[in-house]
């Protein structure tokens, strides 16, 4: 019975802990998640997995500064998990609506950031998730490595090359 | 640092920003592992004597109740079917925006008798991120072929959908980029779906937004009303009798967002439903969700106090013909996929003082079950947003035509899309 309670007590602590990273924490990766996958409720899934995940890794995590490089490689990796599914689904010839944002969003953003958004929309997946972490999350490039799990030098090629792409698309001299 | 990157973290800053603070669903519960089932197990087994004896209390309390109330004859009056919400208690501070009818304002947008069978054509509200293209696409419902595409005009979207009975009419918010207003618009197609020029109708309302569901006019097209939300304001609902020139608004505070808006025949009663709410940042308590019955002559004032919750708590409903009835989906979870979750998407119609549903048609085991749907305005068709798993990705929709007298469901062979998508018949 005491082993049972001292059990609770240690998942309340877990339940806790999860409960405040997601107050602090949730909105950001949602919204980095977007920008990954492009719209909201598949955002809100790769965080809500990213968070499930973290029940189940938390014992292996050291200490809490593990905590948020942990959460950021699993909203990449749940991101490409979603990606992937759909380019499954183009494969299968079955019939889609490229993906769409919602009038709000339309509404919101200008058409210069929807041609910015647009040019980095036919970035190879690497460099969207570099460029997302570098100028969204505001990473320095060791922590972008770390979260794609790559080296440094790999995050800082990748991004000169996709801003070189960038800037040929819209023209733009650098 | 140059521009370019300056644009990059501007274009991802405004994209992101669109996520708002609050919307986001709260904190996954711990998923139930091997140690938690064996914990509730354990737990279960000690809680199954306390749980009979509460049982047999209960039986007994119930049936000394029932003794007593036969005994004294006394009956006591039925339940209200219709209740009033709680009224919200911190109010918005922003101004309510009206409605302006210039004077050109039209008396109505043209309508005839509903045409028989299913409608031809269908509209949608259809948001590309690819280069940022907001259009409005006509497809012809019986090969799902896209006939037309409207393109927005500079600097302008379109928001919202809706269409009177009878000639291949609609009705469209056309809105700024900037700025807090929307004209409303209306456009006709020809007999080969092909559309007419936008033609407004003088009125301004306030921004919708594009939440999907913020139009509805009555098939005489004489009564419109739409929902707005947030320019510096109240999220409000209005309704505009444009024969008569009137308007009144009933606002709410956000995050509360009315949507799913629909009229009665007659334009006396407004349909509408309200999201699940639950945003705290605003520092407004979120009302229940569910369908709402709101009389168009009803005070000015706040919409959560005139309006009557339809008991059921329906995350989509339309008022039917003449505001008595509606047309409701409901889910009922059943469990969860790899993923996603799965259930049960059930379309029926209820009385709006409550009472019995009658079920349309049930599908089991559907991934990600959402509700979405468009009712012709003759009444006798669904045009529903019909969650796939083709692409086993969630929020994916396929759109088909539910008959509501039969029930059955016929796929329309257009392409799948991100929805709900406000789409018009």
């Amino acid at each position: 019975m005491r082993q049972a309670e001292r059990a609770h007590g240690a998942d309340r602590r877990v339940d806790h802990l999860i409960s405040e990273l997601y107050q602090a924490h949730a909105l950001t990766l949602v919204r980095a998640a977007k920008l990954l996958v492009g719209d909201q409720p598949s955002a809100e899934d790769v965080v809500q997995d990213a968070f499930l995940g973290l029940y189940r890794a938390l014992p292996r995590l050291r200490d809490h500064e593990d905590v948020l490089p942990y959460l950021r490689t699993a909203v990449i990796n749940q991101s490409r998990s979603v990606l992937r599914a759909r380019r499954r689904a183009l494969r299968r010839r079955v019939q889609h609506e490229p993906p769409a944002c919602s009038a709000e969003s339309a509404a919101m953003l200008g058409e210069d950031r929807r041609a910015v958004l647009a040019a980095v929309a036919r970035l190879p997946r690497r460099a969207r998730e570099v460029l997302v972490l570098r100028y969204y999350l505001g990473l320095p490039d060791q922590e972008i490595a770390a979260a794609l799990g790559v080296s440094r030098g790999t995050v800082s090629s990748t991004a000169s090359r996709a801003l070189a792409a960038l800037g040929r698309d819209l023209r733009e001299e650098l | 640092m140059n521009s370019l990157e300056n644009r990059l973290r501007d274009a991802f800053r405004a994209d992101a920003e669109t996520v708002r603070a609050g919307t986001i669903p709260p904190a996954p519960s711990r998923p139930a592992g091997r140690a938690d089932a064996v914990r509730r197990r354990r737990r279960a087994r000690m809680l199954i004597p306390v749980a009979a004896a509460a049982a047999v209390l209960a039986l007994v309390t119930g049936l000394s109740l029932a003794t007593s109330r036969l005994g004294t004859q006394v009956r006591s009056a039925p339940a209200s079917p219709v209740s009033s919400p709680p009224a919200s208690g911190a109010w918005p501070s922003g101004p309510v925006h009206t409605p302006v009818l210039s004077a050109r304002a039209s008396r109505g947008v043209p309508a005839s008798a509903p045409a028989p069978g299913v409608p031809r054509f269908y509209v949608t509200v259809y948001n590309a991120l690819d280069g940022g293209i907001n259009h409005i696409i006509v497809r012809a419902t019986a090969s799902g072929r896209a006939v037309a595409t409207i393109a927005s005009p500079a600097r302008h979207f379109f928001a919202g959908m809706a269409a009177p009975a009878g000639d291949r009419t609609f009705l469209t918010a056309v809105e700024s980029n900037r700025g807090c207003t929307a004209q409303l618009e209306w456009f006709r197609l020809d007999d080969r779906g092909r559309p007419g020029p936008l033609t407004p109708l003088h009125v301004t309302v306030p921004r919708t937004y594009g939440r999907t569901g913020n139009l509805a006019i009555t098939p005489d097209g004489r009564t419109i009303a739409y929902a707005a939300y947030e320019c510096d304001g109240a999220g409000e609902v209005g309704v505009i009798h444009l024969a008569s020139r009137q308007a009144r608004v009933w606002s709410d505070p956000l995050p509360n967002s009315p949507t799913s808006l629909s009229l009665s025949a007659d334009g006396r009663w407004l349909g509408y439903t309200m999201g699940p709410g639950g945003v705290t940042s605003h520092g407004v308590p979120s009302v229940p969700g569910g369908a709402r019955v709101l009389s168009t002559s009803a005070p000015p004032g706040s919409l959560a106090a005139r309006s009557r919750i339809v008991p059921g708590g329906a995350p989509w409903a339309v008022l039917a013909g003449g505001g008595r009835a509606l047309y409701e989906c409901t889910v009922s979870p059943s469990g969860s996929g790899a993923q996603t979750p799965v259930g049960t998407l059930i379309y029926g119609s209820a009385p709006v003082a409550g009472g019995r549903e009658h079920v349309i048609a049930r599908w089991h085991g559907v991934s990600v079950p959402q509700c979405y749907a468009s009712l012709d305005p003759a009444g006798r068709y669904l045009l529903v947003q019909y969650p796939t798993v083709a692409h086993a990705a969630p929020y994916w929709c396929r759109p088909a035509v539910l008959d509501l007298r039969t029930g059955r469901l016929t796929d329309i062979n257009a392409p799948a899309f991100s929805g709900p998508l406000d789409i018009a018949w």
